[in-house]
């Protein structure tokens, strides 16, 4: 997955079966929200090829930045400027993605690629 | 009219929101017909959200002022006590978030809380270090911090704009500024002045903070927190807390042997005193007001003996302080049963008496320098005057129901 598979736009919502903490999604496109300073669901597990949209609810920058704060990816790294900004990546190769917001390094979000 | 029983079922101070809640309406819950009626006007949920916020938010500062001034002053053991009792103070205020906004929003709002003490230790190291671009940094840090805090709080409450949020936080920043550059002055009068000061303002926040929750979920916390009775349970929790602390602050310093800042916490603590008594004073007047202060005044006095005899190791001093502590509470029943015939005599003894003991253990832990211990020992005391504030709230709320029941709903 390079910088080049990030889209940005709106993407559709699916359906999220959340009970476990994990949302599992199915479809090709998954939406996470960014709200009151966490990535909603936080677990995501999607197929490859998914484009997954972050959408931030928050009146402040947040980015989704792949990697974590000790050891970054180099993946993705998108900033959400304000509410409604939004960004999507389509993740498609199979794998575990971590990801937090550098500005904020305690909001981190994991998805899981099959 | 209020029962013994009523009276003794006062609770532990939580620290948390739902706690206290669940404390407020255990206390109604032992009133029946128009007395449950007034005890509401107190006790309510959102009565006890106000409270609670306001007692969490204003000891942060009280706690953040002990770190910042030990490590200041160069007394690591105790700065690392303070910091710990801090620490202990911010998982309470993320819990209290959290029993609001569910576990998520506790497990996020935690380190960003977390993230502006470190900000004010940065402040704290470059005032200490003399280094002007390490301050001006953790200031920009600090502003730049408010902006995340409103939008944290607009985004989990719509009634909370994020720019007032920030503004207030501002100003939060700003008083404590003040209080560590007065202490890295040394000038320990303007320092207690301006904790008191912060500590005050903490109420800007809290007040709207609780009123905003309510708004938000009416149903789950019924009453209005901005009611008369509200403001009175309020006001008494928050006096008598400082009390505690600053009692404890005088006592640290008069055993460490610092006597500038012994007699500029003294002065604080005889400060809040006075306010006591002006809050005696807006509900029986001006005689009970003047009468009130000299007998407030001598239990400190008594506390001061005892901790001159703690210091000295002078067991027979010790022994008098306590017997005098002990028949004083007998007075301040009397005088709290005279004129309020809900409050038993030996109920509000018996009230009092573990204030006594509690802060007992605050200078013992401190003449022996178990800094954890007092500072475990000083919340514990700060938390038990709760037992005190709300049973007299409920009961002055009872004997003037026109007076504090009218905006309660």
């Amino acid at each position: 997955m390079k910088t080049r598979d990030i889209l940005s736009g709106a993407g559709l919502l699916v359906a999220i079966l959340a009970g476990s903490g994990i949302a599992t999604a199915t479809p090709t496109e998954t939406q996470v929200a960014v709200q009151v300073f966490q990535f909603r669901p936080a677990r995501l597990e999607v197929k490859a090829g998914t484009r997954v949209t972050w959408t931030n609810g928050d009146e402040i920058t947040h980015t989704v930045t792949s990697g974590t704060p000790a050891e970054r990816a180099g993946r993705f790294a998108q900033r959400l400027e304000g509410r409604g900004a939004a960004a999507t990546v389509e993740l498609k190769t199979p794998g575990v993605y971590p990801y937090f917001c550098e500005r904020h390094p305690s909001m981190r979000g994991e998805i899981r690629v099959n | 009219m209020l029962t013994s029983t009523m009276v003794k079922s006062v609770c532990t101070l939580t620290g948390v929101v739902v706690l206290a809640t669940g404390c407020a309406q255990s206390m109604a819950g032992q009133m029946s017909g128009s007395d449950k009626s007034m005890v509401a006007a107190s006790a309510t949920p959102a009565a006890s959200l106000r409270v609670a916020l306001n007692s969490l938010l204003g000891e942060h500062v009280i706690l953040a002022a002990a770190a910042t001034g030990a490590a200041l002053d160069g007394r690591e053991a105790e700065f690392k006590a303070a910091a710990g009792a801090l620490d202990a103070n911010s998982v309470e205020i993320s819990k209290a978030i959290g029993s609001v906004y569910g576990e998520g929003a506790e497990q996020a709002f935690l380190p960003l809380w977390r993230r502006h003490i470190g900000f004010a230790v940065d402040y704290t190291v470059g005032v200490a270090t003399k280094d002007q671009a390490k301050q001006q940094k953790a200031v920009n840090d600090l502003i730049a911090y408010t902006q995340d805090f409103g939008a944290f709080l607009a985004s989990a409450n719509p009634n909370l704009p994020k720019s007032v949020v920030a503004d207030l936080v501002k100003h939060h920043v700003v008083t404590l500024k003040e209080v560590i550059d007065a202490q890295a002055a040394k000038d320990y009068t303007r320092a207690y002045a301006a904790e008191r000061a912060a500590v005050a303002h903490m109420q800007m926040i809290a007040d709207p903070l609780a009123s905003a929750i309510v708004k938000q979920y009416p149903d789950k916390f019924t009453g209005k927190a901005d009611a008369a009775a509200a403001g009175l349970r309020t006001t008494l929790n928050l006096g008598l807390r400082e009390h505690a602390y600053l009692a404890g602050a005088a006592t640290n310093a008069a055993l460490g042997g610092r006597d500038g800042e012994f007699k500029a916490a003294a002065g604080a603590l005889d400060a809040n005193s006075v306010d006591i008594a002006k809050a005696i004073g807006s509900v029986y007047g001006k005689d009970a007001e003047q009468a009130f202060l000299p007998l407030w005044r001598r239990h400190i006095g008594f506390f001061v003996d005892y901790t001159v005899g703690v210091a000295t190791k002078d067991k027979a001093k010790q022994d008098k302080a306590v017997s005098d502590l002990i028949g004083y509470t007998q007075d301040l029943g009397a005088f709290l049963q005279s004129a309020n015939p809900n409050l038993p005599k030996q109920v509000v003894a018996d009230l009092v008496k573990h204030h006594v003991i509690t802060l007992k253990s605050v200078v013992d832990a401190q003449a022996a320098k178990d800094q954890a211990g007092a500072y475990t020992a000083m919340r514990a005391a700060a938390g038990h005057m709760q037992m005190i504030a709300d049973p007299l709230a409920v009961a002055i709320v009872t004997q003037f129901p026109d007076r504090y029941t009218a905006s309660a709903k």
